[in-house]
């Protein structure tokens, strides 16, 4: 896990305390969230859509009111500040490039609009047009540049404002696979360079993982799990995080049958038999979830030596170029999904009807008690 | 394949332009929507007291026109009227645009529709309507010029307004509030992100209510007529009295002039809205 970043010392640059924003009656948008992001962080919410992030980042902005709770920026409580009084600033999801004005004078928008000098604004929006490797294009309307080049004078325009914390809605989802993939190491290599905290809204685990330094995944309005990635993937709370972040196989257990000698907890899978796992906490009697990431199956052609292990047949495989996904059924009528490198060139030595040892360790099972 | 080269092919489905009946249809509604214009331009340069048939070229009844007084005083009122009314509905509609599309308020549907009734209530009860309420009112009537001319000016401005109103409206439908969200975000003021954001994104909407505002009140007769007094005469007032003896070539030069003056004005508006919105939609409903 990565070590505990901003010292212990410094207050959390924003603090969320009990916010919820309800839109006339029925479910809230965002329902009693707690967060606290350090400083300097580049922090993901995650979740499904209507789940209510813009919602969250909306409040930070000040362009929603919390109908309760409490959210302090840099140490003040910001409840009736206006977003233009905040310390904070946002990359919209349409990027909001102002149509009429040139790449300059939208980059220097904030700067002009607050009264700086001129010469400032010259400096600061070189630099700003600088970090987003713009130079050059400062003459140009937003309808001559492309969707990516519209994004960094959205990026530049809040930048260039030195903001507390930069609020980014979605910032790669109106670009395509490549530059999206491109833009997100930028993305990652500009927070480094400015020592802004960066708060961002994805829907996209990918993007979520590789990018931030933390992730709260969000359903419903609530955050269930606030977490580094590697946590997040490999220990996710509870069935909706472990579903929702990459991909797995999942099974309703019940725990019925105690532990065994060495203390595991032994877990019932109707189709596979009684499982052991190692989970030294109690655990209710009832329903448990219990998950293995498909890659952390092994796949053998002779029994292997393993405690966990079934005969499956495979009923269908995609190829991904760097993996081959492999969709399997147990003679229990279990399917299970398994991913396998591809290491060697050359063709996929795997058919349909092919039989398959399956088996993983019992350390890698996921026990989801929500 | 050489068999068809020589021939012609058959229209396509789209291909109006190339069939004989369309032709024609386009060709009928040119004349009648034209013709009259083009036969009044063109008899203004008539050499002839009764304007029937062609006697030769001439400039005379323009320099009859420009010499007649009362002709240019109407003339002259109508540009007034046009212009403060022009400019108070701009501002006016704009606000209602901006006021409907903004907030959300009580019985805003019915506001909405309301204010829209000036289109669509006939101009004779608009203009009885207005006759009584100046009426009933006691407005000042032998004020000097051109406060005399406010009563036809405030009527004007009530039934262009909305036109205004509406062309903006349709406009601001398309707006992406995140500009708006933006400028403020960068600092603006609400009254900054207006001036900013709001504003040159209505402008071509602006340009095109200001344009049916000033043609709506420089040729609007019914409801002229019944707010002008005897030294309160507009130019379409004036024609139409001119008219009732005869149909002189002087009436047809006026005429022409004020053609050539709504011609100008539209141009330029177009120029400035070419130049401003820069490559945007007009959001013309
Ligand atoms: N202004 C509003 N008025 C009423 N309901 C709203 C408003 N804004 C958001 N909501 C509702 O609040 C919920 C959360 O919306 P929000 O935009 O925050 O979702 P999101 O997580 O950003 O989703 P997406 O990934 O689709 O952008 C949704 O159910 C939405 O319908
Ligand atoms: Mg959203």
């Amino acid at each position: 896990m990565k070590e505990v970043r901003g010292a212990s010392t410094e207050p959390p640059i924003v603090e969320i305390r009990g916010v919820t924003k309800r839109f006339g009656a029925g479910r809230p948008a965002v329902d009693s969230v707690d967060l606290e992001i350090p400083r300097g962080e580049l922090f993901a919410l995650l979740g499904p859509s209507g789940c209510g992030k813009t919602t969250l980042l909306r409040m930070l902005a000040g362009f929603e009111t919390p109908t309760a709770g409490e959210i302090r920026i840099d140490g003040a409580d910001v409840a009736g500040v206006p977003p233009n009084r905040r310390p904070v600033n946002m990359v919209f999801q349409s990027y909001a490039v102002f149509p009429h004005m040139s790449v300059f004078d939208n980059v220097a928008y904030g700067l002009k609009v607050t009264g700086a000098p001129v010469a400032e604004r010259r400096e600061r929006v070189r630099e700003a047009l600088g970090l987003v490797r713009l130079d050059g294009l400062e003459a140009r309307k937003p309808d001559q540049l492309s969707g990516g080049q519209r994004q960094r004078v959205a990026l530049a325009r809040a930048l260039v404002k030195r903001p507390r914390v930069l609020l980014l809605d979605e910032p790669l989802s109106a670009l395509d696979a490549k530059l999206r993939e491109a833009m997100r190491l930028e993305l990652v290599n500009l927070r480094i360079a400015v020592g802004i905290t960066f708060v961002f809204v994805t829907h996209d685990q990918d993007e979520a993982l590789s990018m931030a330094d933390r992730i709260a995944v969000m359903e419903h309005g609530r955050v269930r799990q606030v977490a580094d990635p590697a946590a997040l993937y490999e220990y996710p709370s509870c069935r909706f995080v472990a579903d929702f972040i990459g991909k797995v196989n999942l099974f309703e257990a019940s725990a019925s049958a105690g532990r065994d000698r060495e203390g595991r907890l032994v877990l019932e899978v109707p189709g596979l038999g009684a499982l052991p796992v190692p989970h030294p906490e109690p655990v209710q009697q009832g329903e448990i979830g219990l998950a293995v990431r498909p890659e952390k199956l092994r796949l053998g052609e002779s029994r292997p030596d393993a405690e966990i292990v079934f005969e499956a047949t495979v009923e269908d495989f995609a190829y991904y170029g760097s993996e081959t996904r492999l969709f399997l059924v147990t003679e229990g009528g279990v399917r299970l999904s398994a991913t396998v490198p591809n290491t060697d060139r050359g063709p996929v030595r795997i058919e349909r009807g092919a039989r398959r040892f399956v088996s993983w360790a019992p350390a890698d099972t996921l026990v989801l008690t929500e | 394949m050489s068999a068809a080269a020589g021939r012609r092919l058959a229209p396509g489905p789209l291909e109006y332009g190339r069939r004989a009946w369309m032709r024609l249809t386009l060709l009928a509604t040119f004349v009648f929507l034209y013709a009259p214009i083009a036969t009044l331009i063109a008899f203004s340069f008539n050499d002839s007291r009764r304007n029937i048939v062609w006697r030769g070229f001439t400039f005379k009844y323009y320099e009859k026109a420009w010499n007649n007084d009362s002709l240019i005083e109407a003339f002259v009122n109508s540009l007034t009227i046009a212009f403060v009314s022009t400019l108070a509905s701009t501002v006016l509609g704009t606000l209602a645009a901006v006021a409907l599309w903004r907030f959300r308020f009580p019985f805003k549907g019915p506001h909405e529709a309301a204010m829209a009734l000036p289109i669509v209530i006939p101009e004779i009860c608009m203009g009885v309507a207005m006759l009584a309420f100046f009426a009933r009112i006691g407005w000042p009537t032998g004020l000097p010029w051109p406060l005399n001319l406010g009563a036809i000016t405030i009527a004007h401005i009530s039934f262009s307004f909305p036109f205004v109103a509406v062309v903006v409206r349709a406009r601001l439908a398309n707006f992406n509030r995140e500009l708006d969200e933006a400028a403020r975000d960068l600092g603006a003021s609400e009254w900054q992100a207006f001036r900013d954001v709001l504003v040159p994104y209505m402008l071509p909407g602006l340009v095109a209510g200001a344009l049916l505002a000033f043609t709506l009140s420089l040729d609007d007769f019914v409801i002229t007529f019944f707010t002008s007094g005897p030294d309160t005469v507009t130019f379409p007032v004036k024609v139409y009295s001119m008219v009732r003896f005869s149909v002189t070539p002087e009436v047809n030069a006026a005429s022409t002039v004020l053609i050539a003056i709504t011609l100008l004005i539209t141009g330029i508006a177009l120029w400035l809205q070419g130049r401003s919105g820069a490559r945007q939609l007009p959001g013309k409903g």
